[in-house]
């Protein structure tokens, strides 16, 4: 080339380039071309895994150059997602290969912990780590006081967890081992639980739908099954209407036919009023509820219904519900609670009444996380069955089952120490009076994870005096996030496994670098959707830089090692003996050895249906399914095995829990937060909304919302992630907005761009306003995902400062709970907030 | 000849992002630098309405491959570093490339610092000749001094950089281009000569990209314009052209809107319900042992004042169609006798019907 292009800049100057475009000259270059020819090699392959970025827990590729991971896609034979990954997926190898990794084991070297105090950790070998874990364990033991050692888990993978989460904890002995589950979306299982007596996720025939209702979710955006409904929106819009319920704009409202900006925190009204139509209008389902004997519709508004004038076909309790509730739950009562017109209210409940069976009513955290969130959850989930749609084609449904190996007993390896040990009370509060977190029915039965800080904080009802977590972040992920920060500064010590140091790895006293889960492990993972189910596989497909380990497996194992070492083998022997290669019988030797043989005993009853472990590393994936429709009609695993309108299995966790803390039902109930009284209680109904922040001080309400980027709380150190910040809804490249309507922007003085400061009881976080018309006038919402304090270069401003990057929604939500479930309620717009311009 | 190109089906798009991401990691585009982004794969995204008629709309956009490139017209190297390939591709030759940016400043969906320009994106990127390009990965410092890692130690580890680095051959350009010059979306010029799809097209959810020839009328991109009224960006402020208007003949066609239709509602909404609740009152409720039940009557008429189970059936009878004047009326009830449960008063007459719950508890 003869002309330097600094020098070509240099002569031309900005005012020359204007000048040139007249004058278009013309700049001979010499550039030699490269051979015509392409070079047609295939570099790499493409090798599958599962992406755990959100809960779809997609089945993927990745494909790897000389070990290198370089991009993802679906996995071709995954019927659930089906081949596609979200935008999230695609971050999996920037996450790889994040330059803030740990790629040591560490150890803190200053005593005084908190926010903004630097923990100065220095490398430290993995032998010096687990030699002191070892110790810390065995000392307490050696004390009968084994139960103050917690176990913490944050993301997982559902079958290898069950070694360090549940067997490890157990052998050592600890009732104390935390999921943090509860501040996810457990409440939402309360919907289909206290119906129809399925605690789980649901699945939903999407294609054969002609009315899908969307409350407090959308499900392109995150709330399972995601990559799947991106793929199928464009039909299902062409051939069933879809609403979307939410206070907020989401991208589901905005691309689908309606959308009802709901007064945060009244859903149950709103779904309470659809039911009360649809039955004075005859619009249920005769074929799965029944009908009146004489064929008469006897539901008139306040009027009585006997029971016996109505024959129930598949369900229970539909003329009790109606007498205890829904009589008087007329549209005109609907409106101003809802905010929604009535007109629109009776509008949409005739067109999902002439749209039955084939209408969803899917539930996601917006409605469910809610303080009282249960039994919204439950009066949206009654609708599926008012409408006969539960269970049925174009409805709701669970997936199919997933084959997999269970997890060895413990019991042959229980010392009197351990047994002693287990018997102790949890930590968490579940099954207190205010709690009775009854996930499944069962008293007590539910992690209640936020309430760890709490507990860790008042002794109560003991001290813990060593804890160790992985993958789990609390102080960054649970509302009320400042608790966190004082209960672990006050924790005497703390390990900490993962892959970046986080804000809670601020409080740790060593830190186990893990790898990350997508490209340098084994385990298998569940997924489900479009009518089918997974299990996938995850695998070491990428070359490890550093000397990192799977938490789950090796570290477990290694942990063993010493345990035994130092003689205590207990842990060792039930990992050796119990975790043979399934294939060969073959003891595990060390900690790789035991990570394959322990991903192969789950995965086995899978990989047998297509032909061994080997083809199953090949494929990566066992289809289940597709989903056999209304097997459980009459086979609900509720007490009367009918879908419940009147909840038997309510009633008798209630009654349990009243019984057990001498009460009655009602005292109980208020105690833990409801408002119902007397049957009420018993079937879905309509709870008012709280509030935090008196209502002068703090005017508005804060309306919490999942980041699309939000590989949880992960991602945040990629710069991807605010490059395409944009794609949320309303939200800013670069930025970390708050969105207020023009309205109420202008009453305050605020324009575009202003800084602010948001307070409640909670505390305050800096953010900047976004004037956006698709939040309801009294509202400001936020995505949540930005404002770590701890975790890179690129997610946070100083560590050793406690200075964020963006503001952390958790920090101005309050702790507040959904009792029955015992999950954290951070949405239903409770949350009042003051703002102030800065 | 061809005319390559692609159409958007803004129907089936979600604006998920997935586009925009898998781009990245397919041409090894850098981050953000300076004012710079690298995104050749990118969205133009806005609100519009007024509460609550609001909706959200996302164009996801990239190189428009026009048959008129104002890019390549201007680009002022002979032979031109940004030209047509035969099949109408907008190609660039890394080697030939002076990164005298004319190409940016001549293309409508283009600037070199978008957010000075106030625009949301551009097609056209220029990797400044102050710094090499992924400067991310070259960089030595250690967050946790000793502890993690830096960008240059992890690309020395893993052998490339960017780590992530993905490889391929091209005769006209680099997989990772050098600074001092432009890049942009070639179409994945890299892929479609081997057969394969652009890897946006083939990592989008929705599938609504398809990627094509327009001179060829049985090509599916022919057929999607024909079936659906197609338009196409004027420029990078999310306009489209206007009928008539040709713009620089871009070889990106939108199809269907991003937006659902609304449907109309053609429904009677007479729902006549008396539901005023001011005609009951009963305290203590709940109730252990006796209540007062208080009815306040409107007018002189005829009443009936029941109370049911919540199975519906008749548990008492307090008033059975007496004639009472305006005022309000008392009753003492007696809860001893009922099992613990809810109970529904009703009063009612020949225009009102008001119901309340009685909790028996005992």
């Amino acid at each position: 080339m003869k002309i330097q292009r600094r020098d070509f800049l240099k002569t031309i100057g900005v005012a020359g380039i204007g000048t040139m475009i007249l004058m278009n000259p013309v700049v001979q270059v010499f550039a030699q071309n490269k051979s015509k020819d392409l070079i047609l090699q295939d570099a790499g392959k493409w090798i599958p895994s599962t992406c755990q970025g959100c809960t779809t827990w997609c089945p993927i590729e990745v494909y790897v150059i000389n070990g290198r991971a370089v991009k993802v896609r679906g996995n071709q034979k995954s019927n659930v997602n089906p081949g596609y990954v979200c935008l999230r997926g695609h971050f999996i190898p920037r996450q790889n290969y994040d330059p803030d990794r740990l790629k040591v084991p560490m150890k803190r070297t200053n005593p005084e912990k908190g926010r903004g105090v630097d923990p100065k950790f220095v490398p430290i070998t993995w032998d010096e780590a687990l030699n002191t874990i070892a110790d810390k364990i065995l000392e307490l033991r050696a004390a009968n006081e084994s139960h103050k050692i917690m176990f913490l888990r944050g993301r997982y993978t559902p079958y290898n967890n069950n070694i360090p989460y549940s067997s490890m904890p157990k052998i050592i002995g600890t009732p104390n081992s935390f999921s943090h589950s509860s501040i996810c979306a457990e409440a939402e299982k309360s919907g289909s639980y206290f119906t129809e007596g399925y605690w789980g996720y649901r699945d939903y025939d999407v294609l054969n739908t002609k009315y899908l209702v969307l409350w407090g979710v959308d499900p392109v955006r995150s709330n399972r099954i995601v990559p799947g409904m991106i793929n199928k929106w464009g039909e299902v819009l062409d051939n069933a209407k879809m609403v979307t319920i939410d206070p907020v704009l989401t991208t589901a409202a905005s691309k689908g036919h309606e959308w009802l900006p709901i007064v945060a925190g009244q859903d149950g009204a709103l779904a309470v009023a659809f039911a009360h139509i649809i039955l004075t209008e005859g619009l249920w389902n005769k074929e799965f509820v029944g009908d009146f004997k004489d064929g008469v519709n006897k539901f008139k508004p306040n009027q009585i219904v006997a029971e016996e004038d109505f024959e129930e076909k598949h369900t229970y309790g539909l003329i009790k519900w109606w007498n205890i509730e829904l009589k008087d739950k007329t549209p005109d009562w609907a409106e101003p609670l809802t905010g929604i017109k009535k007109e629109k209210i009776i509008q949409i409940a005739r067109e999902m009444g002439k749209a039955a069976p084939k209408v969803i009513h899917w539930l996601g955290p917006g409605v469910a996380m809610s303080p009282r969130g249960s039994y919204s959850a439950m009066a949206i989930h009654a609708l599926n069955g008012l409408l006969g749609s539960a269970d049925n084609e174009g409805g709701t449904l669970r997936g199919p089952s997933v084959k997999a190996g269970s997890t060895p007993a413990v019991d042959n390896y229980l010392d009197d120490t351990a047994k002693a040990g287990n018997s102790q009370k949890k930590i968490d509060g579940r099954g207190d009076e205010n709690m009775p977190s009854m996930a499944s029915g069962k008293i007590g039965s539910g992690v209640v994870t936020a309430n760890i800080a709490n507990n860790l904080l008042k002794n109560k009802p003991y001290d813990i005096k060593f804890a160790m977590g992985y993958w789990c972040n609390f102080n960054f992920s649970s509302a009320g996030a400042q608790r966190w920060d004082e209960a672990m500064k006050k924790l005497p010590f703390f390990v900490h496994c993962v892959t970046n140091a986080a804000e809670m790895t601020m409080f740790a006293d060593i830190v186990l670098p893990s790898t990350f889960h997508a490209t340098e492990q084994w385990a298998v993972v569940n997924s489900k959707g479009n009518l089918n189910s997974n299990l996938s596989i995850q695998q070491p497909l990428a070359k490890r830089l550093f000397d990192v380990k799977d938490y789950e497996t090796e570290v477990t194992w290694l942990l063993a090692e010493k345990l035994k070492e130092k003689g205590f083998s207990k842990l060792f022997d039930y990992l050796q003996n119990e975790f043979t290669n399934p294939e060969t019988g073959a003891k595990p030797t060390n900690a790789e050895e035991f990570a394959i043989f322990a991903t192969m005993k789950y995965a086995k009853p899978a990989y047998d249906t297509i032909g061994g472990w080997d083809k199953f590393v090949e494929d990566g994936v066992v289809n289940f399914g597709p989903y056999k429709f209304r097997a459980k009609w009459d086979n609900f695993e509720t007490p009367t095995k009918k879908f419940e309108f009147y909840s038997e299995s309510m009633k008798k966790a209630w009654n349990d829990h009243a019984t057990k803390y001498s009460k009655t039902v009602d005292e109980v109930v208020e105690i833990c937060n409801y408002t119902a009284k007397g049957e009420t209680v018993f079937v879905p109904h309509y709870e008012p909304p709280t509030r935090k922040g008196d209502e002068k001080e703090f005017p508005f309400l804060f309306i919490d919302v999942k980041s699309r980027l939000n590989r949880e709380g992960r991602s945040q150190n990629v710069p991807w992630y605010y490059e395409f910040k944009m794609v949320d809804p309303g939200d800013e490249k670069m930025k970390d907005v708050t969105k207020i309507n023009p309205a109420d922007a202008q009453k305050l003085g605020l324009k575009d761009g202003d800084k602010i400061r948001l307070t409640s009881v909670q505390g305050s976080i800096e953010s900047v306003v976004k004037l956006w018309e698709g939040t309801r006038p009294g509202y400001i919402t936020k995505s949540f995902g930005q404002g770590h304090w701890a975790y890179g270069r690129t997610a946070s401003v100083d560590y050793k400062k406690g200075i964020a990057r963006g503001g952390n929604n958790n920090e101005i939500i309050t702790d507040e709970y959904d009792r029955i479930s015992g999950s954290t309620a951070r949405n239903g717009g409770y949350v009042g907030i003051k703002i102030e311009k800065i | 000849m061809a005319r390559l190109g692609m159409v958007i089906d803004l129907h089936k798009c979600t604006g998920c992002g997935a586009c925009g991401i898998a781009c990245k990691t397919e041409n090894n585009t850098q981050d953000y630098s300076n004012g710079r982004y690298y995104n050749w794969a990118n969205y133009y995204t806005y609100t519009t309405g007024k509460f609550p008629e609001t909706k959200v709309v996302t164009i996801p956009t990239l190189c428009n491959h026009c048959s008129d490139a104002p890019c390549v017209a201007n680009c002022p190297t002979n032979p031109k570093a940004m030209f047509k390939s035969e099949d109408g591709v907008t190609l660039h030759n890394d080697e030939r490339c002076i990164g005298c940016r004319l190409c940016v400043m001549t293309c409508p969906y283009s600037e070199d610092k978008i957010e000075a320009a106030g625009v949301q994106y551009s097609v056209i990127s220029y990797n400044s000749d102050e710094e090499y390009t992924h400067s991310f990965w070259r960089n030595k410092s250690e967050w946790l001094s000793g502890c993690t890692a830096s960008g240059f130690e992890v690309s020395e580890k893993a052998g490339t950089l960017p780590p992530n680095m993905n490889e391929y051959t091209h005769p006209d350009y680099e997989k990772v281009r050098r600074n001092g010059i432009t890049e942009k979306c070639i179409l994945c010029n890299h892929r479609t000569t081997k057969g394969e799809l652009p890897h946006c097209v083939v990592s989008c959810p929705s599938q609504a990209r398809t990627y094509g020839d327009f001179d060829d009328p049985k090509s599916e991109v022919s057929k999607l314009i024909a079936q659906y009224p197609p338009k196409r960006l004027k420029n990078n402020k999310g306009e489209f052209l206007a009928n008539g208007e040709t713009g620089t003949k871009p070889n990106v066609y939108y199809i269907r809107e991003y937006n659902a239709p609304i449907l109309s509602v053609d429904e009677d909404f007479n729902y006549n319900i008396q539901n005023s609740k001011q005609h009951i009152k009963i305290y203590p409720n709940p109730v252990e042992y006796f209540t007062n039940i208080q009815c306040f009557i409107p007018k002189d008429g005829n009443y009936t004042l029941m109370l049911f189970n919540s199975a519906g059936q008749v548990v008492q009878t307090l008033m059975q169609d007496e004639y009472i004047n305006k005022g309000s009326i008392d009753f003492k009830l007696s809860a001893d006798r009922l099992p613990s449960g809810t109970y529904i008063c009703v009063l009612k007459n020949g225009e009102i019907i008001e119901s309340q719950n009685l909790i028996v508890n005992h």
